[in-house]
């Protein structure tokens, strides 16, 4: 590979990160990109909860699948990562991995470098242990069996996440701090391990443990687009090889990136990048005589180019300009009702009169007469904090129904201690700490309060779900326009749980799993 | 040894002793956090001023390994044996290389394709791609090693 095809390369590097992570404001803000393109599985690893990231990363959606085979199988991730590795093979690691494009920035730190050994091959093994365990197993065994969502790379592995994800989500959440516990300094350690480990050892994350690469290396041989040998002009003198810096026994075997750095070593002319019977870079002792079909070849690559362009454009635009989230940023809605104001969220969400708790003088003599259960409160209980979702706030009123036919309506619990529960079926934390609130509430019941809202975003019945469960605490789902989240300034991170004292204000509103001791505290906080 | 040696070592012991600097500082924020947190269910582990704190260690390291990364990029020192092939590796012939004939792969590619397609398309309407949307759009915490 000469200077200019390795310079394609690297661009094309770059242009696959920046296209995968379009989404450029919500480094700004913290906050992930939720447009419909988040449906889409890129090929190369690029970690789906980056604030940058505007499609899936196929690895942590082919653990969602895995995890949750005995309710929806996921032919959908299964055929698109079927359809990248027939088509592409491992030329996704070498020319459209973000993962690997950063792995290959920090080996040109010049330090002294380890070469491929035959350890490192024997290490090269290693990622399709990871794959049985850590992709197939743990999430088939909590998701299927134990009821959890685990996806095992994800959660105990994945350097990705942590540098993308919490790393990116971290600066401008610093409240998220306080959810930090065993599994972030874990996988801290490995991240830096990793990233120390990529500047001594050429891709040591590719070559060793990224489990998207072992999928992907089973395709190589048969993959339309990669390198390509023209077994007439071969003569194995192994030169291609012994250049190679990942750990390959021969040109497109699994562990081969098609970085296509092998044709420019060889001398015999035998490997060229081809798509199909179209040829992508020559062979080497080819490349000047072929002028002809260089001037095609170009013609190709400016195409190609222009096309690749309009379309980054027209992410950019349309993910930082426009607003194609599904729903609006809870954050930004949630500043139109932290003031004292009366609009009502739709459907399932129906606050009380405001007029009630914002004016009780005025009000209260009136009432007193037409509703007397709602004016009956104690005088204590009433609080003149303004609404808001903040510790110290009184959480704006709301009704909702829930799911087994009764109605939640906060006001009623004017006087008790209120928990407030956000949550999904599909995350694992939130499964996880629901029983500690369900214990919770058979403790103190009569004294306290519980509704865990579901986020509205689901494809399982939720009913059916708790069912199984047996937690006899109120649950509801959120509506289409998030009202219930935005009144409690929900996150697009899971679990939330937000506590309310006597008076009906805010003493906690934290993203982040809790324990039973949390709990027992945060009760009794909120009982003073 | 030469110079260009020594600055490649100077750079080595840099990048490990910053690594090693990230990995202790970050375990003894997470056990002074964690002995907080057994006395306290409400205390944080990390804090702002925990990491802040043990970070002034590390800083000067990183600034000293990217000074170091420039002054040998602009004086273009490096691993001379980087790029040299490797010798002790286990080389398979090309030429016998065990891949199906082009009428088998072109086959299976086919094969391959109907059947990514087919998955893509059910997926589509079983919810499964919603599923993934789903996953994308909410993150969860522990995922991504908020933990």
């Amino acid at each position: 590979m000469d200077k200019n095809s390795d310079f394609k390369r690297r661009l094309i590097q770059l242009y696959s990160a920046l296209l995968y992570n379009a989404h450029v404001k919500g480094f700004a803000k913290g906050e992930i990109f939720t447009g419909k393109t988040k449906a889409v599985c890129v090929p190369g690893f690029n970690c789906y909860s980056c604030p940058g990231a505007i499609g899936a990363c196929p690895l942590g959606s082919l653990q969602n699948a895995l995890g949750s085979l005995n309710k929806n199988i996921g032919f959908y991730v299964f055929g698109i990562i079927l359809l990248y590795g027939m088509l592409l093979g491992r030329t996704i690691c070498g020319w459209l991995c973000p993962l690997g494009l950063i792995q290959e920035l920090l080996h040109k730190i010049p330090t002294p470098k380890i070469r491929k050994n035959r350890y490192t091959r024997y290490l090269s093994y290693l990622k399709y242990v990871i794959l049985v365990i850590f992709v197939v197993i743990i999430p088939i065994y909590y998701g299927i069996l134990l009821g959890i969502p685990v996806p095992g790379f994800c959660k105990y592995i994945c350097p990705a996440g942590t540098f993308e994800g919490a790393m990116g989500m971290l600066p401008k959440n610093l409240e998220w701090l306080s959810m930090l516990g065993p599994i972030f300094t874990r996988k801290f350690v490995i991240m830096v391990i990793v990233g120390l480990a990529c500047i001594f050892c050429y891709r040591s994350f590719c070559r060793f443990l990224c489990p998207l690469g072992a999928i992907y290396g089973m395709f190589n041989k048969i993959s339309v687009i990669g390198v390509k040998i023209d077994r007439g002009c071969c003569n194995n003198c192994g030169a291609c090889v012994r250049n190679c810096k990942m750990d390959v026994k021969q040109v497109g075997d699994h562990e081969c990136i098609h970085c296509a750095k092998c044709i420019a070593v060889c001398n015999q002319g035998a490997l060229s990048m081809k798509a199909g019977n179209i040829t992508l870079i020559a062979p080497k002792s080819k490349d000047r005589e072929e002028t002809a079909q260089n001037g095609s070849s170009k013609k190709l690559w400016i195409i190609c180019w222009s096309i690749a362009i309009i379309v980054l454009a027209v992410m950019l635009i349309w993910t930082n300009y426009t607003k194609p989230s599904v729903n609006d940023t809870p954050a930004d809605v949630t500043e139109t009702i932290k003031p004292e104001e009366t609009t009502q969220p739709a459907k399932t969400a129906q606050p009380v009169e405001e007029a009630k708790t914002t004016e009780p003088e005025e009000t209260k003599e009136t009432e007193e007469t037409e509703e007397p259960a709602q004016s009956a409160a104690p005088e204590e209980v009433e609080s003149s904090a303004p609404i808001g979702y903040e510790v110290g706030d009184r959480l704006q009123d709301f009704e909702t129904e829930c799911i087994d036919g009764s109605t939640f309506n906060l006001a009623d619990h004017k006087g008790e201690v209120v928990f407030i529960n956000l949550w999904a079926t599909y995350c694992g934390p939130c499964v996880k700490e629901l029983p500690l609130f369900v214990d919770l509430y058979h403790q103190h019941e009569g004294d306290m309060a519980i509704i865990a809202i579901h986020a509205n975003l689901t494809t399982e019945d939720v009913g059916e779900y708790l069912k199984d469960k047996g937690w006899d605490i109120q649950f509801a789902i959120d509506d289409d326009d998030e009202n219930l989240f935005k009144i409690v300034n929900g996150s697009l991170a899971l679990p939330q749980t937000i506590v309310l004292n006597r008076k009906g204000e805010v003493v906690y509103n934290k993203v982040g799993s809790v324990t039973a001791e949390m709990l027992d505290q945060l009760f009794e906080d909120a009982s003073d | 040894m030469n110079k260009k040696s020594a600055l490649l070592f100077i750079q080595s012991g840099l990048c490990i002793l910053t690594a090693l600097g990230l990995i202790v500082a970050d375990l003894i924020v997470y056990f002074q956090g964690s002995e907080e947190k057994s006395a306290n269910p409400m205390a944080d582990i990390y804090t702002v001023e925990a990491i802040t704190d043990k970070a002034v260690f590390v800083i000067p390291l990183f600034v000293a390994a990217v000074i170091v990364t420039i002054v040998c990029l602009a004086l273009g020192v490096k691993d001379a044996g980087a790029d040299k092939p490797a010798s002790s590796v286990d080389i398979k012939k090309n030429t016998e290389a065990d891949v199906p004939s082009s009428s088998t792969v072109n086959t299976i590619r086919t094969i391959l394709l109907v059947i990514a397609v087919i998955f893509i398309i059910v997926g589509m309407f079983n919810g499964s791609l919603m599923d993934v949307f789903i996953k994308a759009s909410k993150i969860c915490t522990e995922c991504i090693g908020l933990g």
